[in-house]
């Protein structure tokens, strides 16, 4: 008999027919009934013999073995005359085996049941430890949300329908994975699709493995989980206190993807430009630093101490080991950048950023065409400055106002048309306006206007960085060298649209203006009218008119007429000069402020950057930037192209690239990239382990400086991925030298990550304590 | 053979075809577990139809021995299946380990049982003709019968009571209930040819009609000897079904309790 044949895998064997349940009591001797018992198991055998008819009489049965037909032959009914006693049936093997097997089983179910029911909790039917992570979950309903505590609280579990999505949010609770946590990888469905379209049409290394093709017909993967890859999908629980939960084979992995391969040293497709996605956020060409400027300044033996002589004198490992940081500029770039940026050397404009200008006008004809403008310097030649024209162009009359003015040469009206030249007029007054509110309203209340002009929100923080903290005295010096009677002439118009409004609307006297007013007020409009053109004249006479520095109206000369209530304090002490200093101090306004800072020059107050990462540039550029577009009526472009030109102060694009962003105007690129602003979600590599690895080349063994030509001619444009690298791409080859054959890891979790926006553990939230 | 060796090759297939599926499945993303939880249970319950199938012998679903050759392919079937849904792993839990343990119970004493089923009958096929289980104890009441009227009848034909002192010292004890049960499984001759070595030492004793009384005992002896062969193999064939039967029925308790849990914690993906 062979080997298969002794493990039952042979020929079949004729098998015995079913043994009965019940046998004779009288097996074991020799007067075993012939008959046998019932199926209920009870003896049938009564009599010797079952006695047949022939013709009128009975015959006896009994068999020769018994003995043969008995002499006294059955009786008158037919009925044999000698009977037995009957036997007691006893089971057969086959039917006590199967009363035990009943028993067994029923007294299984009844422990089983008892230990369930006397357990001192759930573990008892665990189908394994967790993992010491979770080891402090003492309920089963932690995770298991379908179940409830309770011995018995998984019952009606076993009928309800379970959904994964409710046990996936126990997870959640603790680690949080953002609104998309249950798509795959994390991410909106449409970037999704956008990266299947992308890698369907990339050409695989290798054909599609014969498996994943069996795979995918026979279990497909998109249906099942159209309603979201839920934790409990790739993450076992129950394995063991230290399995690693995180654990993935590679298979699994690709199951989803448009592309699969067996192994990565042989199938991975190429890398496509690989680590890089986009052009670097600060600009800095590596190849003219290394072949041009560090020689050069080498040949002259100047900043020897500041110049890098390898990579790591400019570059770190970042706190996770993984991503080599730029050092900071303070550090690795000030020696060389810092006076651009202060303006050390400026060949044209100055180092300063005009905020504010008193733009020269043609005061002659504007007085010939009879335009009332008030006072305004001749000697003012400078132009609109485009933050003014921001902070004028607060609503859409006046954006019109100086569409209007902006083609006319405004040192020259002699060619404008009358209604120009009344336009320049009101472009006059909107100046007039602006200055006068800015150095005696709050500054909050003016500078919100440009939330008004522009429908971004512009709070107290925001405007302290766009005005620099400027000092208030600046602006009332300003303002008292170049329009030193302002404040009257404020006044007067303000009153003088107060009377339009009043005969039209008779409202009453605006507030401020009801001290000043002459008898409590005006009852005749018309003798008014007589009055403020006597009181203009009178004003012109008198002596010049000073705000000082509280906002007060300080007259010079006591006007003819007592019109104006002038408040009676003559408070010298108050008053304020804008008068350059004494005589004898030759230094100029700009060259006083070479640290930095507001200073006036000419008919501009201007901010001087003090150096590098200037919050007042950085407010300006990042908040005209949102607003930036090409619209003809967008007055924050100009704002931004200026600060943003080749020969802006400060110098900020230079070195900061400017990226479009889609329906976000212009981005600024403050910082260089970071494991924070990492575009690659899906990748990480970690720089550490390598170091050792590499021979002398160091950091070019992976880095090669041999890149393409154009890397600084794509930072004229604005799209980030348009660029040109300083290095080669990295390519696979470089990888699978160690990452395969045996050597290195080559599964996918080594260098690829699923969860593409991290994985975080929010700190609790704890109450603090009343008591 | 040839049919044996196409079974086994089917099933071979059937257990690489399953190891391949759970694979693929578990690369699908889905949980191996259930799907391998539920062709073991199936090939459990192709099991217990063999024996739904030798209570009803009036049925026309195929031969028992049919049944019994796919009872047992079925059965290295499922213990692959087994050690497939239990990832080769040990258990680590007090149900799991119940359930482990009752199954390799039962995988045993299958394995042993078909191993017996197929080399018993066998055996006893050398021997004498092959008679039921039930039937041995008549027929040793019959031989007790026979051997005690000789020894009995020996004391006037022989003329002295060697025979019969014989018989009450040994031969009674012998004729009364099975006896040398290990032995006769071991295959081992020594219980009879001690005794028949008795006998023979016996004739002595005894005249030459002695000697015919002692070769009649000597046959009965002898067919006792073979009807305790009898008992002792058809006996074991009977014995691990009281282990491989009752451990089912637990197993299957248990089974259910354990699909109710796994269901009732399970999460409802994948």
């Amino acid at each position: 008999m062979g080997f298969l044949d002794r493990i039952g895998l042979g020929r079949a064997t004729q098998i015995e027919g079913p043994e009965p349940i019940w046998v004779c009591g009288r097996a074991s001797t020799a007067k075993v009934c012939r008959a046998g018992p019932s199926a209920g198991g009870r003896c049938q055998t009564r009599f010797e013999c079952t006695p047949t008819k022939s013709g009128k009489s009975w015959r006896c049965r009994r068999p020769a073995s018994e003995g043969g037909p008995c002499e006294d032959g059955p009786l008158a009914g037919g009925t044999c005359g000698k009977p037995l006693e009957p036997c007691q049936p006893v089971k057969t093997l086959r039917a006590k085996r199967e009363a035990v097997s009943k028993w067994i089983a029923a007294l299984t179910l009844g422990v089983v049941v008892l230990a369930i029911a006397y357990a001192a909790d759930t573990s008892l039917l665990m189908p394994g430890p967790i993992t010491t992570a979770h080891g402090t979950l003492g309920k089963c309903s932690s995770c298991h949300t379908n179940t409830s505590d309770g011995q018995f609280g998984w019952l009606h579990a076993v009928v309800a329908t379970a959904d994964p999505r409710k046990d996936s949010e126990a997870c959640l609770t603790c680690h949080k994975l953002g609104d998309t946590a249950l798509t795959p990888h994390g991410l909106e469905i449409a970037r999704l699709e956008a990266y299947t379209k992308r890698l369907e049409s990339t050409p695989a290394a290798s054909e599609l493995p014969v498996e994943a093709s069996v795979r995918d017909a026979v279990f497909p993967t998109e249906q099942a989980f159209s309603d979201g890859v839920f934790c409990a999908t790739c993450h076992k629980e129950h394995q063991g206190k230290e399995m690693d939960l995180t654990a993935m084979s590679d298979g699994r992995c690709q199951t989803c993807h448009a592309v699969q391969f067996d192994s990565f040293h042989t199938d991975h497709p190429k890398f496509e430009n690989y680590p890089f996605r986009r052009r670097t956020r600060i600009n800095f060409d590596h190849s003219s630093h290394f072949r041009k400027h560090f020689p050069e300044w080498r040949s002259k033996k100047a900043k020897l101490e500041a110049l890098p002589g390898e990579c790591a004198d400019c570059h770190m490992i970042g706190s996770q080991g993984g991503h080599m940081n730029v050092k900071p500029f303070e550090e690795v770039c000030s020696s060389c950048h810092l006076d651009q940026i202060v303006g050390v050397g400026r060949s044209t404009g100055p180092r300063g950023i005009a905020l504010l200008t008193l733009p020269g006008l043609d005061v002659e004809t504007l007085k010939d065409k009879r335009v009332e403008i008030g006072e305004w310097p001749e000697e003012a030649e400078g132009e609109l400055t485009p933050m003014m024209k921001l902070l004028i162009g607060w609503d859409d009359e006046r954006r019109k106002l100086l569409k209007d003015v902006g083609e006319l040469d405004l040192l020259d009206l002699s060619e404008a048309t009358d209604e120009q030249v009344a336009q320049v007029g009101k472009l006059a007054w909107e100046v007039k306006h602006l200055l006068f509110a800015l150095s005696t309203a709050r500054t909050t209340d003016v500078l919100k206007r440009l939330g008004t002009a522009t429908g971004m929100p512009v709070d107290q923080e925001l405007i302290a960085k766009l005005t620099a903290n400027m000092p208030r005295d600046v602006l009332i010096a300003a303002q008292n060298e170049w329009l030193p009677k302002l404040g009257e002439e404020i006044d007067l118009a303000r009153y003088e649209e107060w009377l339009k409004s009043s005969v039209a609307e008779s409202t009453s006297l605006p507030k401020e203006l009801a001290a000043r007013a002459a008898e409590g007020g005006p009852e005749n409009p018309l003798a008014e009218q007589k009055k403020t053109a006597q009181r203009e004249a009178a004003l012109r006479q008198a002596g010049p008119w000073r705000i000082d520095a509280f906002g007060r109206l300080i007259k010079g000369n006591a006007p003819p007429e007592p019109e104006f209530d002038s408040e009676d304090e003559t408070d010298d002490d108050a008053q304020t000069s804008a008068a350059a200093p004494s005589a004898g101090v030759p230094i100029d306004a700009e060259s006083w402020a070479e640290l930095g800072g507001w200073y006036r020059q000419d008919f501009s107050v201007l901010y001087q950057p003090p150096g590098h990462a200037d919050p007042f540039l950085k407010a300006w550029l990042d908040f005209t930037g949102r607003l930036y577009s090409k619209a003809e009526s967008n007055l924050a472009t100009p704002v931004f192209e200026q600060l943003t030109s080749e020969d802006a102060q400060g110098q900020c694009t230079k070195c900061h690239s400017v990226d479009a962003a889609i329906d976000r105007g212009r981005v600024m690129s403050w910082m260089p990239s970071s494991l924070a602003t990492r575009e690659s979600l899906f990748t990480k590599f970690d720089h550490e382990p390598h170091f050792g690895l590499v021979d002398e080349k160091g950091c070019l063994t992976c880095h090669d400086l041999s890149g393409a030509k154009g890397y600084q001619e794509t930072y004229k444009g604005h799209d980030p991925y348009l660029f040109v690298s300083n290095f080669k791409p990295v390519e696979k080859n470089m990888c699978a030298e160690c990452h395969g054959n045996e050597q290195a890891r080559e599964d996918c979790l080594l260098c690829h990550k699923y969860h593409s926006k991290g994985v975080a553990t929010p700190i609790t939230a704890t109450k603090i304590p009343e008591k | 053979m040839g049919g044996v060796f196409r079974n086994v090759a089917i099933t071979g297939a059937g257990i690489a075809i399953l190891y391949w599926l759970v694979g693929l499945y578990d690369t699908a993303l889905r949980d191996p577990r259930f799907m391998d939880g539920w062709i073991l249970l199936a090939g459990i319950a192709v099991q217990l139809a063999f024996h739904f199938r030798k209570r009803r012998p009036e049925s026309r679903a195929g031969q028992v021995s049919s049944w019994m050759t796919i009872h047992i392919y079925a059965g290295y079937f499922v213990i692959a299946a087994f050690l497939v849904h239990t990832d080769f792993a040990m258990p680590d839990s007090l149900f799991e380990w119940s359930l482990w343990a009752l199954f390799v119970l039962v995988a045993l004493s299958g394995v042993v049982g078909a191993y017996l089923s197929r080399t018993i009958p066998g055996k006893l096929d050398q021997g004498a003709t092959r008679v039921t289980l039930e039937s041995i104890p008549a027929m040793r009441f019959k031989l007790a019968g026979e051997v005690d009227a000789l020894a009995l009848d020996s004391v006037d034909t022989v003329g002295s009571q060697a025979i019969s002192e014989f018989y009450v010292d040994r031969l009674r004890g012998y004729f009364r209930r099975p006896r040398n049960l290990l032995a006769h499984l071991r295959g081992s001759r020594r219980p009879l040819t001690r005794i028949c070595n008795e006998i023979d030492n016996l004739e002595r004793y005894v005249g030459e009609p002695g000697t015919d009384t002692l070769d009649s005992i000597k046959g009965l002896v002898v067919a006792k000897n073979d009807l305790d062969i009898q008992y002792a193999h058809q006996g074991l064939l009977q014995a691990w079904l009281f282990l491989h039967i009752p451990a089912t029925y637990c197993l299957i308790v248990l089974s259910v309790f354990h699909v109710a849990i796994v269901y009732a914690y399970s999460s409802g993906a994948p």
